[in-house]
């Protein structure tokens, strides 16, 4: 090679680097796309033995979170609750695009660890949340994690209908192509290509499935007492059923049957618009009372009575429909150390900071003929290095409450007597205008108009620890 | 010395040169009117050993030229820098002082290669290519394609005689059908001036001797030849002339006849009674005096006045001549002469066994 | 073109020879193994699993044949004294070194792809329960491909001034220097509590932004989860191509400046 020829390859060699750097500087916001985050990298370096991290660095990374994630299916079943929040962390992190482990990992987080039958352990709901918002920014496109996180803030003991309204909206929006098209926001512009038309069918194709999301949206609204929002959501999802019977005949059969839901909703709902705002007026006196009897140290029954005399009967199109027991008004309540704030937020970390010491319960228990009466034995939790009560503190809050909207305590017959939003229900003593449900993440819900009933019962550690039945009130 | 270009090339070389290049050649490419085919002036190469970390001066300071049409043995035991030189004419090394010319250029310049040939020493070639794609794909490598080269590798298998082997993987090789078969490439392209490092050694007899035909062979086709060796006897027979290259440094350089000329004779002389006169009239005149039986055996100069000197002292002692033979010179003969007249490494110890070699 | 293409498909059939094909046949037991070995896991599980297993091992086994195939393409030439016949014919030093990578290359790519399309046909067989042809695979493998020319001309660019046994741990070292893209990248960015030296910063900034950058490469997550949407994958994956082919070509040339000076 000629002198000449060496200095103009040196040259070129020089050159070509500026292309390089600018393309990396191009590649790195979207390789996030495929990985984990730069600053979740370390952490798994430290959570992770040495020869997992060699292995996933060595591009088993989703392999590897894939049978993490097999492997925390088997503590599940084995009980072992604890070892599963740093699992569910280290595998999004490994493989954020892994929407199984978002969904059942929020499963678990917010249903099975607060389950009544196993725990009452409120505090993980808002990893629950955090978790599967973290899915959706992962995952955009998936309108399954939408619709999940929608469904926890709409009936997973959290009962906020505006949160559950905002994400089954979020998920109606997302709309895709056939091809793998642009979802989320580009980096460069911070624009979203919010609708991409369907080059088959040339006009948008919902993601969002109109049964999951689309019914979802309806009875969020309609708990929300947004009824003229739920009626116009049932129709749409009517309208959306009969699109796609014609065009995706392969999900016939699923939009045949969620067609016939929407339709039967749709019409009960506007039956029952008209006839409750007259069945539920003047309102009902609850004369609601309840208390708590210790019955050895930390056991208890929480009993009291509320007078909830539920619809027997209305009418649909002429023919009379009756039904059943009154019974089904569920009352709610939770003990907590007073002062204690429920964290609004709680990032979901490896190491996640649950409040140590602190003791919360909450259950429910069932109005049968007037009153309600339910043993819990906070005994057997109370013991070891992590117990699920503690019972440190000096001063316990102890919250018996009633919420109309909630689903799972007012049953329609109860809500064709007192109302969508508690219209039809009223009480000289507890009657509360606040919108502050208990252990709610999103604070009180001023706009709500919602009645709900609510009485405070203050309890020390010695009323707890007690020996002998006590009651308090 | 460079831009002989208009002159004459020297007349009996150029004869040989010229129209006798029809068994091999299909036509060669004359551009290079030069006298010398190959120039080399006050090279010198350095090695640094990696583990030692001492500088070996490989090629020290030489000079030489090879003219068009000669056959020249570039002689040296083991170690003495000829296949550093060969390489240095061929570009695969650089020069660190001096400069090397291969048909009047610069080595490693393209449109040379197309004239020249190497067989190095030991040769190796792909393993998994049959006699034939070796052959065809040095073929390749200038340009030849189709029915052209196929002719050409035919022809050039048959001419190292393994026809019989020619599709058979190398793999299975010995190392004279290896040394065939580098041969065979460094023919594929009717080249002027051939480079053949060390052909002969380490062959069996029969596979010497083919291939010492071959060279012969090639010398009647009038090519330049470049030809190393560490034993004079496997290129005194075709050899022009011969340089002996001893730790990187020419020691002797000249026709084949002439240095073994510059050799001995042994006179046996029978009925010579050695008294005290006779033996220091031999001590004069003869390097070495030696009874053996009832004869004795003088060892002398080969030059005309040192034989007759000592044909007269065998004369003046009336004793019978029985023979008077030039002793033929063995290289290692001329190493021990090159290095004891060596100044610079005078009072070196000399290993005749670097010379023996392998 | 002729001489290049001549060396190339020399060096192709020599590579084929190797023993390189033993790796082969290991990932075939592999994937079989593979194929079997979680069918009791949920379906799910159990595919998502099987992809990235399936291409983590294709892209780990072509990197071992990469890597020890580039280490040794020229040094072999001067080991076996090939190099001196063919250097002594009219081919210029680039265009050895050239073919060698070109054929390299090939050998890479053919290895790959039959793994590959081994891959494709086992999941098909023996995972979808469509036994859908899963060509999407083959935009990973591609991709796989890229990055091993990336690396191939890297082991080359290394092989003409280093031996073969130090050059196998220089190229796995920048291979793994190079897959951590996220981590090069975090620590030559804004440290979160400042504590980072502006020094440290700038030299992980200098390594992230040098030093081939394996970790674009990978793809795979969206074959391993179909429903998920990359934006703009089919630029992503072009502008990593672009890349490899850019950087292979500074390998390439720097190898051939020190080349053209080295002495065989
Ligand atoms: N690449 C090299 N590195 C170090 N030393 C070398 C190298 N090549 C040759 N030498 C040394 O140079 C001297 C001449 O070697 P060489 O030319 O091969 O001798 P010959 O071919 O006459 O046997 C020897 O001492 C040899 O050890
Ligand atoms: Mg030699």
């Amino acid at each position: 090679m000629k002198p000449n020829a060496r200095l103009i390859a040196i040259f070129v060699v020089i050159l070509l680097y500026v292309p390089i750097v600018l393309m990396q500087a191009w590649i790195d916001p979207r390789r996030h796309e495929f990985e984990p985050k730069n600053d979740q990298i370390g952490t798994i370096g430290k959570a992770l033995p040495i020869e997992f991290t060699l292995v996933a660095a060595a591009g088993f990374r989703e392999a590897i979170a894939g049978l993490l994630w097999v492997r925390t299916d088997k503590f599940f079943h084995e009980g072992n609750y604890d070892a599963i929040v740093p699992m569910v962390r280290i595998i999004t992190w490994l493989d954020p695009h892994n929407v199984d482990v978002y969904q059942t990992g929020a499963w678990h987080l917010d249903y099975n660890f607060t389950d009544n039958e196993q725990r009452s352990d409120r505090r993980y709901l808002p990893l629950s949340v955090a978790l599967l918002e973290e899915g959706i920014q992962a995952n955009p496109t998936i309108t399954k994690l939408y619709a999940d996180l929608a469904f926890t803030h709409y009936f997973r003991k959290m009962c906020n209908y505006e949160r559950a309204i905002y994400w089954y909206r979020k998920a109606q929006d997302v709309k895709e192509t056939d091809s793998k098209q642009p979802y989320s926001t580009d980096p460069d512009t911070g624009k979203r290509d919010q609708y991409v038309i369907d080059p088959i069918l040339g006009k948008p194709r919902p993601l969002a499935d109109p049964t999951i999301v689309g019914h979802g949206l309806a009875h969020a609204l309609q708990a929300n007492g947004d009824i003229d929002g739920a009626i116009v959501q049932w129709q749409h999802c009517i309208d959306e059923h009969k699109r796609l019977i014609i065009e995706s005949p392969e999900t016939k059969y699923q939009d045949e049957s969620g067609l016939r839901v929407a339709e039967r909703n749709l019409f009960e709902t506007i039956e029952r618009k008209k006839f409750r705002t007259v069945d539920t007026q003047p309102p009902i006196n609850l004369d609601f009372d309840a208390w708590v009897v210790r019955t050895a140290p930390r056991q208890f029954r929480f009993e009291g009575r509320a007078n909830f005399i539920g619809a027997t009967a209305f009418k649909l199109e002429g023919h009379q429909v009756t039904w059943g027991p009154v019974d089904g008004a569920r009352i709610a309540y939770r003990l907590e150390d007073d002062g204690y704030q429920q964290p609004k937020e709680l990032p979901f970390e490896l190491n996640v900071a649950l409040p140590k010491n602190v003791t919360i319960m909450q259950d429910s228990a069932s109005v049968t003929h007037g009153k309600f009466s339910r043993r819990a034995n906070l005994d057997q939790d109370s013991h070891g290095d992590n117990p699920m009560y503690p019972f440190k503190a000096e001063r316990y809050k102890l919250t018996f409450w009633f919420d109309p909207r909630d689903p799972a305590s007012s049953p329609p017959n109860l809500g064709d007597r007192i109302g969508w939003l508690g219209e039809g229900l009223t009480d000289s003593k507890y009657l509360d205008l606040s919108g502050k449900v208990p252990g709610s993440l999103q604070g009180p819900d001023e706009k709500a108009n919602v009645r709900l009933i609510k009485k405070v019962i203050y309890l020390t550690r010695d009323d707890i620890m007690g020996t002998g039945e006590k009651k308090f009130e | 010395m460079a831009n002989n270009a208009t002159q004459q090339p020297d007349q009996g070389d150029a004869g040989a040169a010229a129209g006798m290049t029809g068994a091999i050649s299909s036509g060669t490419n004359d551009s290079f009117s030069g006298e010398y085919a190959i120039e080399i002036v006050n090279l010198v190469k350095r090695f640094r050993n990696l583990i030692t970390r001492e500088w070996v001066t490989a090629v020290n300071d030489i000079s030489l030229e090879v003219k068009q049409g000669e056959i020249f043995g570039f002689l040296g035991p083991n170690g003495a820098g000829k296949t550093t030189t060969i390489k240095a004419l061929l570009g695969l090394i650089f020069p660190d002082a001096g400069t090397v010319k291969v048909l009047g250029r610069a080595p490693g310049d393209n449109d040379v290669k197309y004239q020249i040939s190497y067989l190095p020493e030991s040769p190796y070639f792909y393993e998994h290519m049959s006699a034939k794609e070796v052959i065809s794909f040095y073929a390749s490598l200038f340009g030849m394609t189709g029915a052209d080269r196929e002719k050409r590798v035919d022809y050039l298998i048959d001419l190292v005689g393994l026809k019989s082997a020619g599709n058979k993987p190398l793999r299975a090789f010995s190392k004279g059908m290896l040394q065939r078969v580098g041969i065979a490439q460094s023919l594929v392209n009717d080249p002027k001036v051939l480079f053949f490092d060390e052909p002969t050694s380490g062959l069996d007899p029969i596979a010497h001797r083919d291939i010492r035909d071959l060279i012969l062979h090639l010398k009647n086709e009038g090519r330049t030849l470049f030809l190393s060796s560490h034993q004079l006897s496997d290129v005194e027979e075709v050899c022009d002339r011969v340089s002996i290259l001893y730790r990187g440094k020419i020691r002797k350089i000249g026709r084949v006849d002439d240095l073994i000329a510059g050799g001995k004779v042994e006179i046996i002389a029978d009925n010579l009674k050695l008294d005290e006169k006779t033996t220091a009239a031999f001590k004069a005149k003869a390097d070495e005096v030696e009874q053996i039986g009832s004869r004795v055996h003088i060892t002398g100069g080969a030059d005309n006045a040192s034989k007759q000197a000592i044909l007269d002292i065998i004369r003046a002692a009336k004793a019978d001549i029985v023979s008077v033979t030039p002793t033929r010179r063995t290289l290692e003969d001329i190493f021990i002469e090159t290095v004891r007249g060596g100044e610079e490494e005078a009072g070196e110890a000399l290993h005749l066994d670097a010379a023996a070699g392998s | 073109m002729s001489t290049i293409w001549t060396l190339a498909s020399g060096t192709f059939g020599e590579a084929m020879r190797r023993k390189i094909l033993n790796v082969f046949l290991f990932v075939a037991i592999a994937m079989i193994v593979l194929f079997f070995a979680f069918a009791s896991f949920s379906p799910t599980s159990d595919m998502i699993i099987t992809m990235a297993t399936g291409l983590g091992i294709i892209s780990m086994a072509g990197v071992f044949i990469s890597v020890i195939l580039g280490i040794n393409l020229i040094p072999n030439e001067i080991d076996k004294r090939t190099i001196y016949t063919i250097l002594s014919k009219p081919v210029k030093r680039h265009e050895f070194l050239i073919g060698k990578f070109l054929g390299g290359l090939a050998t890479v790519f053919v290895n790959i792809l039959l793994m590959g399309v081994l891959f494709v046909i086992g999941v098909a067989l023996f995972k979808d329960p469509h036994h859908h042809i899963r060509l999407d695979i083959l935009e990973g493998v591609l991709m796989i491909f890229f990055q091993l020319m990336l690396v191939n001309a890297l082991a080359v660019m290394f092989s003409v001034f280093t031996s073969p046994f130090v050059n196998f741990f220089l190229t796995f070292a920048v291979y793994i220097m190079g897959s951590m893209s996220s981590i090069t990248e975090a620590l030559g960015g804004e440290s979160a509590n400042g504590k980072r030296s502006a020094v440290i910063q700038g030299i992980f900034k200098a390594i992230h932004f040098l030093v081939p950058n394996f970790g674009n490469f990978n793809v795979q997550n969206p074959i391993i989860h179909p429903d998920v949407v990359i934006q703009n994958m089919a630029k992503y994956i072009a502008t990593n191509i672009l890349y490899a082919i850019i950087y292979s070509l500074i390998m390439l040339l720097i190898a051939i400046l020190v080349f053209d000076r080295r002495e065989v």
